[in-house]
Formats: structure tokens, sequence, C-alpha cells
């Protein structure tokens, strides 16, 4: 893998001097993205599926081939499967509202979810009276196994993130199906911070649905992924209604559309479809494998150099348990004063809570540093972050 | 503004309760930091006879609060509710701060402003 042919790809670092360690909030756009996009608004643009013209028509087959691309990058077993919505969060607010969960049903989630997998269980247990469980986490700061076995009896939904966007461990899914079977629940992954940087293979891992967004994979903001197992997706009702999720209107009924389009509702964001397409055939010629081993040789030099100067982090201590982002705070530092200075220094990373207030609670901090890596970051990037803070711990005699 | 100056300038901040407190303000930007304030004050006849402050958060706030009660004390309370944003910061010698950080240095002020009784 080539990080300096690749960076050469994302206009961005031509034009701007920074050291973007922001990923797990967004990433940058490389040029085949950005072109592929100027191409289908220079010569292809149309709404899909209305016209009969020959525009529509190409703008119709070019958004269902970004489907197919979506279905293969996951391993899906059809691109009916994959819906297309404006993010993870509305991804998963859509199976939250459409699957029929009753009163008293048991509804599993953890600790060290960001609040797109938090707050639409939060909402049931209000709006339904559903059964919410939330797993802790060990004293590993890894997901308690032990806490979810046991929570998980009779669960309806088992909702669970991938890897998560605070702690930045890989949960193991494996494990979590195992005890989604036993249960015979439905296993939901937040799939936001695992499916840009880990091989993804739905049928392997045998995930009911999994929910993910473009921006965070070079793609464009604003298209989000839901992929459903078939015949999971057919049972669940509609979730937005009105123009093109219908087969049939009359005065006083509708029928649904086919998959997928019984879960898209008005025009979607077609150029993010054009968008996310080109996206996924760059990760894929790089090569997911390759794009995991490399965020995690970063990972390693980030959590040794952390360790070296005693700055508190966050997660797994096991480094092939770890994914490509990595939370700490310095001792007396407040985490938005750290990345202030940072930022002075031309690094971009994130402080705050990260949309995971229960976690952060439960780890006893007012907020946390969190900086994550891509493919185009090298180690040059972390050296630098390393040095940061290196000096402002020094310049501060702390 | 000088970002490392200001951290070092924390470490002889002092935050405590004011015992003879008579007015007690409650300030918070819970959207993403979470950081929150507690302003002790003493008025009589309209005039801030003293003040202190308690909290936690980030050291801009930690910081621009210190500044405020320093700035506050013996003056008269309708001075500071008239006090602008812009004169505020530049008082305190915040007046360049990114546009990302101003919500933390205004929140002793907006505090001030939003949460006094009006008598």
């Amino acid at each position: 893998m080539d990080v300096a042919k690749i960076k050469e790809d994302f206009p961005i670092f031509k034009k701007r001097k920074i050291i973007y360690l922001d990923n797990a909030a967004s990433t940058q756009k490389p040029i085949q993205v950005i072109n592929e996009i100027v191409d289908f608004y220079e010569n292809h643009y149309s709404n899909i599926h209305r016209g009969l013209h020959i525009l529509s028509q190409e703008a119709s087959e070019i958004y269902e081939e970004s489907k197919k691309i979506v279905a293969n990058f996951i391993n899906a077993y059809s691109w009916r499967e994959i819906i297309y919505v404006r993010n993870t969060t509305e991804a998963i607010n859509l199976i939250a509202n459409t699957l029929p969960l009753n009163k008293g049903d048991k509804v599993v989630t953890t600790i060290m979810e960001h609040h797109s997998n938090f707050l639409p269980w939060l909402r049931l247990k209000k709006l339904k009276k559903i059964q919410l469980e939330i797993v802790d986490i060990n004293e590993e700061q890894e997901l308690d196994m032990n806490d979810l076995e046991k929570k998980a009896k009779d669960a309806k939904v088992i909702a669970v993130t991938f890897v998560s966007n605070v702690l930045g461990n890989i949960n193991d899914l494996k494990e979590i199906r195992r005890i989604a079977d036993e249960n015979a629940s439905i296993l939901i992954v937040d799939g936001a911070q695992g499916v840009p940087h880990l091989l993804t293979n739905v049928k392997r891992m045998k995930v009911d649905f999994l929910a993910f967004s473009a921006h965070k994979m070079l793609g464009p903001s604003g298209i989000g992924i839901l992929y459903g197992k078939e015949e999971l997706l057919e049972e669940l009702d509609v979730f937005l209604v009105g123009g093109g999720m219908i087969k049939d209107v009359r005065m006083d009924e509708f029928v649904p559309a086919e998959l997928p389009w019984k879960f898209e509702a008005g025009t979607p964001f077609i150029e993010g479809a054009v968008g996310l397409k080109a996206a996924i055939e760059y990760l894929t010629t790089v090569g997911m494998e390759n794009i995991e081993k490399h965020e995690r040789e970063l990972i390693k030099l980030l959590v040794d150099g952390l360790e070296e100067q005693n700055i508190e982090y966050y997660g797994s201590r096991k480094i092939k348990k770890r994914s490509s982002l990595v939370s700490f705070n310095i001792k007396g530092i407040h985490a938005h004063d750290v990345a202030e200075y940072l930022n002075y220094k031309h690094i971009a990373v994130r402080s705050g809570l990260h949309c995971a207030h229960p976690l952060h609670r439960r780890l006893n901090i007012p907020a946390s540093v969190r900086a994550s890596v891509y493919l185009y970051n090298n180690e040059e990037d972390i050296i630098a972050l390393l040095d940061a803070l290196k000096r402002l711990i020094k310049e501060l005699n702390i | 503004m000088d970002l490392i100056k200001i951290l070092k300038a924390l470490k002889l901040i002092k935050k405590h309760k004011l015992k003879d407190a008579n007015v007690v303000l409650y300030g918070s930007n819970p959207y993403h930091c979470g950081d929150n304030i507690t302003l002790y004050l003493k008025i009589e006849n309209g005039i801030i006879k003293d003040a202190s402050f308690e909290g936690t958060g980030c050291n801009i706030l930690m910081y621009a609060t210190s500044k405020f009660i320093e700035h506050i004390k013996g003056k008269n309370v309708k001075e500071i509710l008239e006090l602008s944003d812009r004169e505020f910061l530049k008082e305190i010698d915040l007046a360049d701060i990114s546009k990302s950080r101003l919500q933390c240095a205004l929140l002793p002020l907006k505090t001030f402003k939003e949460k006094l009784p009006r008598i």
C-alpha cells in the first residue's frame, strides 16, 4: 500500500497544510469521487425512475449500479437489501420505528453506543414501553460479554456497535451473533466506525441489519446505507411515505413498492449514490485488508507513544482488538484545550463527548480527545501528534 | 490569544464558594461539552460587593470566568448587564478567540445576563 501515492489523490492535502486525524467524524474525498460526481452532473444528471427519456434511464442505471457495488462490498445477498437513507442515525431510526416491537419486548444495547444507536431505543422505552437493557463494559474497557449473555435472555433485538467511536474497540460480532441466535434475537449492527475500516461480510457475520455512512468512507455526506436481510425488510412496515415508495395508490389505500424502493420515499440523494459508488471502488482498489493493516500499525505507534508519555487512553489494550481511533486525556488539561492547541499546530483532532454521553459518564471523564486515522495518514502524522502533545505537556510543566 | 499563557494562568485561579453570597447563578454549555459554572454573588443596593465561582470544564471557560469575577467586583449590576460580548472579550484579552470557543469564553457573562433575577 503506497500511502504517498494515495495522499496525492486527495486535493485538500495539496491545498491545505493540515494533519487530518479527525477521520472518525468524517473523511476527506479523493479526486476520483469528486470527478465522478462532476461527471454525473455534467453528463447524466436527471431524476431517477420517473422518466422515459435517456437521461432518466442513465441516472436510474447509475443509481442501481451504486447499490450493486455496495451490496458486493459488504457481500450482501442482493442489491435489493441496500436501502439508501441520509446517514447511520436515520438508518437505525428506520429500523427502530418499523420493527414490530410491543410493550415489554426486550431490546439490548450497550453503554458504548454512539447516540445514533442509543436514542432510537431510549425513545421506544418511553413510547412503546419496551424493556431496554444496557450492557456494561468490563475492567479491560471491552464489552462485558457475560453481562451481554445475561441481559440478552429472550431479547427481541440486540443493537450493538461494530467499533466503538470512543474506545476504538472492535466488538466480537461472532460471539454476539451466537448469543443472539440462542435467544432468537434480531442483530442490528451500527457499522459507522467499522465498515469504512474493516473487511465486512454480512453473510459471514450473519447480521440482520447493518447501518453505515458514506461520508466516513471517502464518500459524500448526506447518504447513509441500511443493509437488511431481504426477508426481514419484506416484513417491516414502511417508514416514510409519499413519492417513489409505492406500487399503487387509491383514494383510501396504498400498496408499497418492492424492495428497496419501499423504504426510499421522495427523490433520493442521487449524486450521493454516485459518489458512494466511486468511494467504494477506490477503497476496493486499495484493498480493505491493506487499509486495516496500515491503520493498525499507525494505532500501535500512537498508543505506544501515549503510553510512553503516560497519557491516559481508553479502550482495549489488545492492539488486535482495536480499530482506527484512540481517545485520550492529558491530566490537568481539558480535551477542548488540547484540541485547540493541536489546531495551532495544524493537527485536526476531535474533542468532547463524541455523541457518547453515557460512556463518558461511565468512564467518569468530562470529555476526551480523539485521534482517528484513515488510509491517507502516515507515520509522520502520528509522530507530529505525539510530538505536539509532548511539547504541550512540557510547556505547561505538568 | 496565547493559549499557553492562559493554561499557565489557570494554576493561579482559585475556585471557591462565597459564604455570604445572596445570589447564586448556574450556567452550562450542555450541547457537546457539558461544561458548567456556578457564580456566587453578594449584591447590595445594585453593587456587586463580592463574587466567586466554582465549576468544571475547559480551561478557556475557567479562565474567562475567573477574569469575569475579577472584573465585576465592586461594579454596578446595571453596568455588567450592559457589557457587550465584544467588550468583555477585549477586557479579558480574548478578543481573537476562535469561533468554536466563543461559547466557552462567553458563558460567565451569558449566565450573569440571563440568569440574574430582574429586580
